[in-house]
């Protein structure tokens, strides 16, 4: 309680809602890309290096880059969730993601909401309208993403959210 | 009381004599006259020319203890002994009496009202160098006998400050050139810092300053909150954000569902 500053105590724990959980999610979506171009960069070097006279720029088809670019996805979101229950840009945002009881998710409860929120962003306006501000893979999967700013998940807040 | 003492030494037989100065006056006409004959006689008999003649002084027919020289000389003699001895005598009555009658005059005497009355006093102080005196006063040897904290502890330091008007004073006091008369750099050059700090245990001192302050629990703090402003200030625009979206929704789109539904809080 002592790191979270005054105006936010109030809300610390409570049930995110729909601006700063799309935020958090396009600073996600920036990082990963970041990650993608990195990837993409460090393999034509590593084909330059390896090959200088036969090297010609690879065209990696649209398919294959979405594809990648999901894997990536699902692989960062997935670690995130399960060891620290926030990504960077629920970091960036003071949120965190938990089950019902307020402790973080497990790998297999991380991963399939990383391939469902990877597969179905969408899915993640729902809690703008539920009264519970709990998106559609929440719902699935009896998760939900709260106020957080403390900077390790040892304490819970999942009162609120019920 | 000088004249009226000596009035009964005048041999005035039959005179009835009110006034003393009368008196004095007689006294004095007569001792006159007989001062006056003895010393005309003596003087005729000094100057009489048979006493400068060696014959009268030293006959030769007369054997010589017996010349009139002899005997003068002989009595001359004895009057100096005779003469040292009143001396001595009339010295010791002195010493012995002076002071009693010194003594019983002046219990008699006003002499603080004389001397105020009769002396000029401001003409004597006018005559005294003071300077000269100042001189010879050997000053410093006088404040150490003073008690200063004697006389401080006596003196109603608070009463006397509660007299002063320090705001006049102080006002009075021009600050700027004193502290510009000050050569501060001087003063900074002739302080032995490393001599100050060598004394102080700065070991201990950050120590103590450090279980003070508890720096973990602020490491921590700065780290949760990432200790930046601009975050925090992003993370609370966030919130409002959503606050703001989850109100207007709620007032707009589903006002009818909010009219029909129980208010449940969730648990």
């Amino acid at each position: 309680m002592v790191s979270v500053p005054r105006e936010a105590r109030s809300f610390q724990g409570a049930s995110a809602g729909v601006v700063t959980r799309l935020m958090a999610g396009v600073v996600d979506v920036l990082v990963v890309a970041v990650a993608l171009a990195g990837s993409y960069a460090a393999w034509v070097g590593l084909r330059f290096v390896l090959d200088p006279r036969g090297f010609r720029m690879p065209d990696p088809s649209l398919l294959w880059s979405m594809t990648l670019y999901i894997a990536y996805l699902v692989l960062y979101l997935t670690v995130a969730w399960w060891m620290a229950g926030r990504t960077i840009g629920d970091h960036l945002w003071g949120l965190r993601v938990t089950s019902r009881n307020g402790a973080l998710l497990g790998i297999f409860r991380a991963f399939v909401r990383a391939v469902t929120c990877a597969l179905f962003p969408v899915g993640l306006l729902w809690c703008a309208v539920d009264r519970d501000r709990r998106s559609l893979h929440d719902l699935a999967l009896r998760s939900s993403v709260v106020y957080d700013w403390l900077p390790h998940p040892s304490v819970r807040w999942g009162a609120r959210q019920g | 009381m000088t004249r009226l003492a000596e009035a009964p030494r005048v041999p005035v037989e039959g005179a009835v004599l009110q006034e003393p100065q009368q008196v004095l006056d007689v006294a004095l006409g007569v001792a006159g006259a007989v001062v006056g004959t003895g010393v005309a006689l003596g003087r005729a008999v000094v100057d009489l020319p048979l006493l400068h003649q060696r014959m009268i002084w030293r006959p030769r027919f007369v054997p010589e203890r017996w010349q009139p020289a002899t005997l003068i000389g002989d009595a001359a003699r004895h009057g100096v002994a005779r003469r040292t001895e009143m001396v001595r005598a009339a010295q010791s009555l002195l010493d012995h009496w002076a002071p009693v009658m010194v003594e019983r005059v002046v219990s008699r005497l006003d002499l603080t009202g004389l001397v105020v009355h009769h002396v000029d006093l401001d003409e004597v102080v006018r005559a005294v160098d003071i300077d000269a005196v100042v001189d010879r006063l050997d000053l410093d040897a006088i404040v150490k006998r003073v008690d200063l904290d004697a006389v401080v502890a006596g003196v109603d330091l608070d009463a006397v400050v509660a007299g002063v008007d320090l705001d006049t004073v102080v006002a009075g006091v021009d600050l700027d050139a004193a502290v510009a008369g000050v050569d501060i750099d001087a003063i900074a050059a002739r302080l032995d810092l490393d001599a100050v700090i060598s004394r102080i245990d700065l070991v201990a001192m950050v120590e103590e300053v450090i279980d003070a302050i508890d720096l973990p629990a602020i490491i921590r703090d700065s780290s949760g909150s990432m200790a930046s402003e601009t975050i925090r200030g992003a993370r609370m625009t966030g919130i409002s954000a959503d606050e703001a979206i989850s109100r207007g929704l709620e007032n707009h789109l589903f006002r009818r569902r909010r009219k029909r539904a129980t208010p449940a809080e969730p648990s």
